[in-house]
Formats: C-alpha cells, structure tokens, sequence
C-alpha cells in the first residue's frame, strides 16, 4: 500500500486546474515563441484548490482568467504545443465546460425519479358526448 | 496501471485536436482495498465504461497514443484501458 501512495504522489497526471492569471516573458526559449503561459491553480477532484500554484503554457490558445481547464503533465505537455521539442513541462489542453459527477441514484439528482414521485393529476370529468340527433 | 473508480464525465468543446472524438471520464485512483487515495485523472475512454464503474487505467503517454490509435506525438495520458470485473489478492 505504502508503494502505491508513493507511486501517486509524482507529478505525472491530467488534471484540473483554475486560471489564476498570465504571465508575460519576451526573452524565453526560441520554440516557446507565441506559446502564451498562464498561472494556474491546480484543483481536486471536486474542484476545490488542491496544492500550490504553478505555470502551465497554453495549447489551446484560449484559456482566459478564472476558467476551468484540465493541464497535462511532463513529456506530454511539450507535444500539445505548436513546437514538440520545447522544455515545458504542463500544459494547458482544453478548456472544461460542464463536469458531471452526481451521485447515482440520488433522487434529487435525477429526472425521472422525480418524474415518478409526482402525484397524480386529477383526471378531468369526461366530456359529455355531443348529444345524437334523434333519428326520425 | 491502476485501478480506479468513474466518478462521472467531463465536457469540453475547446480542446486539443488529439481528444477529438473522445469521452473524457473523470477517474479517482483506489487503493486495492476499495478505499479512494484522493488522487485523480482525467482519462480518455478506451472500452466505453459508465459512471461507477471499477476500471484498469493505462497512464503512459507512449502507450496511450498507440492504443487511441493516433500517428505522431500527442497530449495523451490517461486512458481507461479495461472495465474491472474482480481482483484476487492473495
């Protein structure tokens, strides 16, 4: 058990992550050209702040301040960037839109459950029928 | 490899053009007495698994990209690789 907490606490993951701001640098590494950096909060599972925040370039080019991203971590960080060989070692891949992770089977979480708890309508009286013509 | 548990999906529109096509799935890592670690990843999905399901979760890049299946270098690293159906310990 103690190996496998061990193994867990490198720093090889894809995770989320908070933007928390940008940062600027014009003199850096000759790939790095056009790749912008932005600081981020690295979070839990249930995206609250998880650990100290750290830099991370940006693939995707449009990750903005206070978004929800998911960051890769070391060798494959450098291969989602424009240059494949540059020494970054996060990165930035896509920008999170919606996490679902409600608890199965809980009743306020889902639709049909309650669909079924709802009582039932009244039945409205059946309308009287047009009344026949009397036949002569 | 490890095992981990699907805690649910993640949806992102704005991603790299590896991940295109994939169900991204949000996977805690288990000790291998049931109990969670509190450590996570976002895994790309190899065997289409649902939410709680027990899975085998492959976090190599190299291997990722081979199983998914794409030429060159990509962002990939996690990937669930097979939905647990029991572990014997001895």
């Amino acid at each position: 058990m103690e190996l496998l907490n061990r193994a867990t606490r490198r720093k090889r993951f894809v995770k989320f992550a908070r933007v928390i701001g940008n940062l600027v640098a014009t003199q850096k590494y000759r790939g790095l050209d056009g790749v912008k950096f932005l600081v981020v909060q690295p979070l839990n599972a249930s995206r609250q702040p998880d650990g100290e925040p750290y830099i991370a370039a940006d693939a995707t080019g449009q990750a903005g301040p206070d978004e929800l991203v998911f960051v890769i971590a070391s060798k494959e960080a450098a291969f989602a960037l424009p240059n494949q060989f540059v020494p970054v070692d996060a990165a930035v891949v896509g920008i999170v839109d919606d996490v679902d992770d409600r608890p199965l089977y809980d009743a306020a979480s889902v639709a049909w459950r309650v669909f079924i708890t709802q009582p039932a309508q009244p039945v409205p009286p059946a309308r009287a029928g047009r009344r026949k013509k009397a036949s002569r | 490899m490890y095992i981990g548990r699907v805690k649910g999906t993640v949806v992102s529109t704005i991603k790299h053009s590896l991940f295109d096509g994939h169900k991204l799935m949000l996977v805690t890592r288990l000790n291998l007495d049931g109990s969670e670690t509190g450590y996570y990843d976002i895994c790309l999905d190899h065997v289409h698994a649902g939410v709680g399901d027990l899975v085998l979760v492959l976090d190599e890049g190299g291997s990722a990209r081979q199983i998914i299946g794409k030429r060159g270098l990509g962002p990939a690293r996690a990937v669930i690789v097979g939905v647990v159906d029991r572990v014997d310990l001895t």
